[in-house]
């Protein structure tokens, strides 16, 4: 019987539905999180990084040129990896269960 | 200056009273295993109706103008493997968002704390807005794609059909097992883990073979799950700080790993490689990524501090990952006429795909093919279930035929109890299976009501004929010069028979 060891990760990530809203929180967040990553997966993209993700409103709204709030980028986050926490002007994806 | 929406969740949240008109006793009549008292729950998703309702309008809006727009506009016409296979894989959906909704009441009445309360009442208006959602795909491709024929039929055949069967009996458990358990089992497995794969990953499917009606659809559902992830990951982290909900977890978290792998993982992985011409990933591939390194990989190790060990089946589940698909399709496909949509059989490019991603895969499933091809002209009066000498055996459990990982090579095993002969397509379901037998039994399957059955009749009787009354929705190919009838069927005279029971096995 093969034991396969499960990978070891401390990546989370945030799925977002295309289009211009995602490429604005695509590019938010590559500001805000020095170890972000983003793949282009057609009708979603995917935003990686390394023990968290911080989806700021603030930033956000710099890069789209208009303002924005948490339950508008609620709509296009479609899914994500990790624990998620929801605030007034961010919404942040930590590694789950840290304490 | 609006009041920060966190700050005035609390404050509401503290409005919450005990009802005069029903005492506690009375309105928990579901009881559960698990400690729950004293423990201080988290709600990370504070949410407003109000705001709830805002956000989703956004979305619905936003959803149904692609729904309209994809009516008017079409520029091409999807693709018909995927949208004959659709026929299949989307009949099944709506169902199981009924039944999550109704298992989110029954949970929010009988054990949520008020924190995850209202998460969980959330849930229920989601999982309706799901329901809906699904079947107002189901219409638009009714009347939009060339061959209606199954997507009319398609929440019955939810309720008949084989397919239907399986993720009935996930769904009834679900229901009725003990209410702490269906949020593990639901919120974890299913719309974290496997549920995420199917709408996330194969939306992107979705859209390469043209149906982008679909692609939205499963990624605005998604949304909403992310919201019902939170619920799971909340309740777990509540029943953590006992340790008494240790050995709970675990029992649970081997029980639910292992049904949802045989049943959404059967379905992900047969679609993912046997609906789609535009090929990119494989189904192990991608399961390699979503489940094992992303969802097993980062969820196990976490729990490691707490004393829980990863699925007792892992490894059977990883292994499986080289069968998964080409086993259930050899089924889906060998029993075609009594399913509800039309098959596009693999091609020569499709078998070269396969070798390459899955080595071997010839050796063990191209004779299937061979013979599938020879008998797909209704004038040669062959039917490819006799060639493979009838259908397999069902599980009690999982109500999947015994033919995992491999029809010559499988699992299946034979059980006494109680002085009955119960057949399980695995250990992990003859463990599930006694630890509360008395759960899965009561019900008829396949072969318990189709047993003596000519095959026709069978069709005839799961309603999968085409408007004429004579012609089955089901076809062996997308083009046909003549399409086969129930009279084709029937002279191919084939009767259904429960086959011998495999050999008996202890679950150890």
């Amino acid at each position: 019987m093969n034991t396969r060891i499960l990978q070891e990760t401390h990546r989370v990530n945030a799925k977002l539905m295309a289009g211009e809203e995602a490429s604005a929180i695509a590019a938010a967040a590559c500001v805000d999180n020095p170890s972000a990553t983003v793949e282009d997966h057609g009708s979603y993209i995917t935003i990686s990084s390394e023990v968290r993700l911080d989806l700021n409103i603030k930033t956000i709204t710099e890069e789209l040129g208009r303002p924005y709030n948490v339950p508008t980028l609620l709509v296009v986050l479609s899914s994500y990896t990790g624990q998620v926490d929801v605030g007034d002007d961010h919404v942040s994806i930590k590694e789950a269960l840290a304490s | 200056m609006s009041e920060s929406l966190i700050k005035a969740y609390d404050r509401v949240k503290s409005i919450d009273w005990d009802p005069t008109y029903i005492r506690q006793d009375q309105k928990l009549v579901e009881k559960t295993r698990f400690h729950l008292e004293g423990l201080k729950p988290v709600d990370p998703f504070k949410t407003f109706v109000r705001e709830y309702f805002q956000m989703e309008q956004e979305k619905d809006n936003r959803h149904y103008a692609i729904l309209e727009a994809s009516s008017r506009l079409s520029d091409s016409e999807p693709d018909a493997r995927w949208m004959e296979g659709m026929k299949f894989g989307l009949s099944n959906l709506s169902a199981i968002e009924y039944s999550a909704g109704r298992q989110m009441g029954r949970m929010a009445r009988s054990v949520a704390p008020m924190e995850l309360r209202q998460g969980y009442m959330m849930q229920v208006l989601d999982e309706m807005r799901h329901t809906q959602l699904e079947m107002n795909t189901l219409r638009h491709h009714m009347r939009s794609w060339r061959d209606p024929a199954g997507y009319d039929v398609a929440l019955r055949a939810a309720g008949t059909s084989v397919g239907g069967g399986i993720f009935r009996a996930m769904c009834e458990d679900f229901m009725t097992c003990d209410p702490v358990e269906t949020s593990l089992g639901l919120q974890m497995f299913v719309e974290t883990a496997y549920s995420n794969l199917f709408f996330v990953g194969l939306s992107s499917a979705a859209a390469a073979h043209g149906d982008k009606m679909l692609a939205s659809t499963m990624l605005t559902i998604q949304s909403d799950e992310a919201r019902h992830m939170a619920n799971g990951w909340a309740t777990l982290a509540t029943l953590l700080q006992d340790d008494r909900n240790i050995p709970l977890i675990q029992e649970t978290l081997d029980k639910w790993s292992w049904r949802v792998h045989m049943s959404f993982g059967v379905g992900n992985n047969l679609f993912a490689d046997y609906f789609v011409t535009k090929r990119q990933e494989s189904a192990k591939e991608m399961n390699m990524r979503w489940l094992f390194d992303e969802f097993y990989g980062g969820f196990y190790q976490k729990l490691e501090k707490y004393g829980i060990k990863a699925p007792k089946h892992l490894d059977r589940m990883i292994a499986d990952q080289d069968y998964l698909s080409h086993s259930a399709a050899i089924y889906l496909f060998g029993a075609w006429p009594v399913f509800y949509h039309r098959y596009d059989p693999m091609s020569a490019a499709d078998m070269e795909w396969f070798e390459k991603k899955y080595p071997g895969w010839y050796k063990n499933y191209g004779s299937f093919w061979e013979a599938y091809n020879r008998c797909t002209d209704p004038s040669e009066q062959a039917l490819v279930i006799k060639e493979l000498g009838g259908l397999p055996n069902f599980c009690q459990v999982c109500q999947l035929p015994t033919i995992f990982p491999l029809p010559a090579n499988n699992t299946g095993r034979s059980h006494m109890h109680d002085g009955k002969r119960f057949i399980f397509c695995s250990a992990g379901c003859q463990e599930i299976f006694l630890n509360d037998p008395n759960h899965y039994q009561g019900f008829q399957g396949f072969l318990d009501r189709y047993d003596g059955f000519e095959l026709s009749e069978v069709t005839r009787d799961m309603g999968f004929v085409r408007e004429d009354g004579k012609t089955l929705i089901a076809q062996p190919t997308l083009e046909a010069k003549r399409m086969w009838t129930l009279e084709d069927v029937r002279r191919c005279d084939y009767v259904v028979q429960k086959p011998p029971p495999p050999p008996f096995a202890e679950a150890a």
